[in-house]
């Protein structure tokens, strides 16, 4: 479960938050050397971590954070379109209006890193980047990533297209890129990650009291909806009778026609 | 845009779109002799030591080459063999031996014989806990520096998409109506695995995964992969799950 936190239930979230600004300035300041962003004494920060933000964290089993991203809608300040809209081809679909959402400040920690899970977890933060801007009415996300990322990206079940040309900068290669984000792309995602419903959820105060806590809250929402599995068939007579017909069939052998050789020699 | 950034910038729009490794190649190929490349390498590496044998993804032009490389072992003493651990952007041979060519003038005087003066080298991570290696080579020294973005970014995504397309390719017609990568991983989705979790069982990528299962629900004609395994299962495709 990814958590979605918005201006309603940022209350909710005060540690994780302090948190993910730290593991910003360390994952892009310390660990990219990105050295021009805002740092003080309270982590990363810049001017779109406003009211408009949208906070998707993945927490483990202790609720510290393992991955983060952050959505916005363009509407009010985009990065690709405002700060490089060179990086936007002309054609390109819009990055900047209600169509679009963008992502940005995309993480996952050192420990998870470490604890080498791959990316589901980063797919499951895009996965609920891409509900909440379906919810809002959009039809894509954008966002800039960079070029050394561009893989692992486009590893995840989405159809990931650059925007325009990638421009240099001090820490490698940067491109644009955007993403559908409509009912049949969320619904292929989240075959993918074996989700039979939303990936992201917006926890409510109610919802800690009733469950007590965060991981309390991921054990009721993660039962409703990890993707039902098909059910293994009992040991039965009937069931092995079964599996027999079918590898019979799956060889060419056809059950009838055993069933007819067995009653000639049993006439024989 | 410039004539380079154009034949770019339509690689990068449409080598999505390609659906054969052959195509994607062609295409690849008239974009980097805009660059002034005119052979390639793309490899699969698990190591960086002569037995790591490499998987061969896609090259051009690079035979003759690859099989002396290997032949005489050079992986083991290629100072480029260190950029490509610690690397985070692309790199030309003319860095490399401008930083240390101690010892290795032989391989270089060796490459320059087979009409590779210079190369730009990408490095990537790999599906399965591998690097991918592409190596763009032109008979020039001389490389524009301000074209090093692009050529990159050009690279990275045919390298990705590359690595994909050879999966894809690599597999087999099925017995029945589904191949038999289809067949793999519709079982392994019956067993509730996720796109990762199959990647990691077959050796292949989740979006190479993500592309059997989708052409599965195509041909039984179904919505969902539950629907499939059931479809697939009921037909005989699949054996059925025991418990």
């Amino acid at each position: 479960m990814i958590h979605i936190i918005t201006a309603q239930n940022r209350h909710l979230y005060a540690e994780q938050l302090a948190d993910m600004f730290q593991f910003r300035r360390v994952h892009f300041v310390e660990e990219n050397g990105w050295a021009d962003l805002t740092v003080d004494e309270a982590g990363e920060r810049d001017a779109f971590d406003d009211e408009h933000a949208v906070y998707l964290l993945g927490l483990d089993p202790q609720d510290r954070i393992e991955v983060g991203l952050r959505v916005r809608p363009p509407t009010v300040g985009c990065i690709l379109a405002d700060a490089y809209p060179h990086m936007v081809a002309p054609g390109a679909p819009p990055v900047k209006g209600p169509e679009a959402w963008e992502m940005s400040r995309i993480f996952s920690t050192h420990a998870y890193r470490r604890a080498r899970r791959g990316g589901r977890r980063v797919a499951e933060a895009f996965l609920a980047a891409m509900e909440t801007a379906h919810a809002a009415g959009a039809a894509r996300l954008v966002g800039m990533v960079d070029m050394k990322l561009y893989p692992l990206a486009s590893n995840i079940a989405w159809d990931l297209r650059l925007t325009g040309l990638p421009t240099p900068y001090p820490y490698g290669v940067m491109v644009g890129v955007h993403a559908a984000a409509g009912a049949e792309e969320i619904s292929r995602l989240r075959e993918s990650l074996g989700l039979a419903g939303p990936a992201g959820y917006e926890v409510e105060a109610q919802d800690l009291a009733a469950c007590g806590s965060f991981q309390g809250v991921e054990a009721r929402f993660g039962r409703t909806v990890r993707a039902p599995r098909v059910e293994p068939l009992p040991e039965s007579a009937a069931s092995i009778a079964a599996a027999a017909a079918a590898y019979a069939y799956h060889d060419g052998r056809r059950p009838e026609r055993e069933a007819a050789d067995q009653m000639r020699w049993a006439a024989e | 845009m410039s004539t380079i950034e154009g034949l770019s910038w339509a690689f990068l729009s449409e080598a999505p779109e390609h659906r054969s490794l052959p195509v994607l190649e062609a295409h690849f190929r008239r974009t980097l002799e805009a660059f002034g490349f005119d052979r390639y390498c793309c490899t699969r590496l698990s190591g960086l030591r002569a037995s790591d044998t490499p998987t061969i993804v896609s090259r051009h032009g690079f035979e003759t080459w690859d099989r002396r490389y290997w032949a005489e072992r050079y992986i083991e003493q290629d100072p480029c063999s260190s950029w490509i651990a610690t690397s985070r952007t692309g790199f030309t041979w003319t860095d490399v031996r401008e930083a240390d060519s101690r010892g290795t003038e032989t391989m270089w005087k060796e490459a320059l014989a087979e009409g590779l003066a210079n190369a730009f080298v990408v490095q990537m991570p790999g599906p399965v806990s591998e690097k991918i290696v592409l190596r763009m080579t032109s008979p020039l020294t001389s490389f524009r520096g301000e074209h090093r973005p692009l050529l990159e970014s050009v690279g990275v995504v045919f390298a990705t998409l590359a690595v994909r397309l050879h999966e894809q390719a690599a597999d087999r017609p099925g017995p029945g109506l589904l191949s038999q990568r289809e067949t793999e991983c519709l079982q392994w989705v019956g067993l509730g695995k996720t796109d990762w979790e199959i990647g990691a069982i077959l050796d292949i990528s989740p979006k190479t995964v993500n592309h059997h299962v989708e052409s599965a629900k195509r041909k039984l004609d179904v919505a969902t992969r539950l629907q499939a395994v059931t479809a697939a299962m009921s037909r005989g495709l699949i054996p059925p799950i025991l418990g």
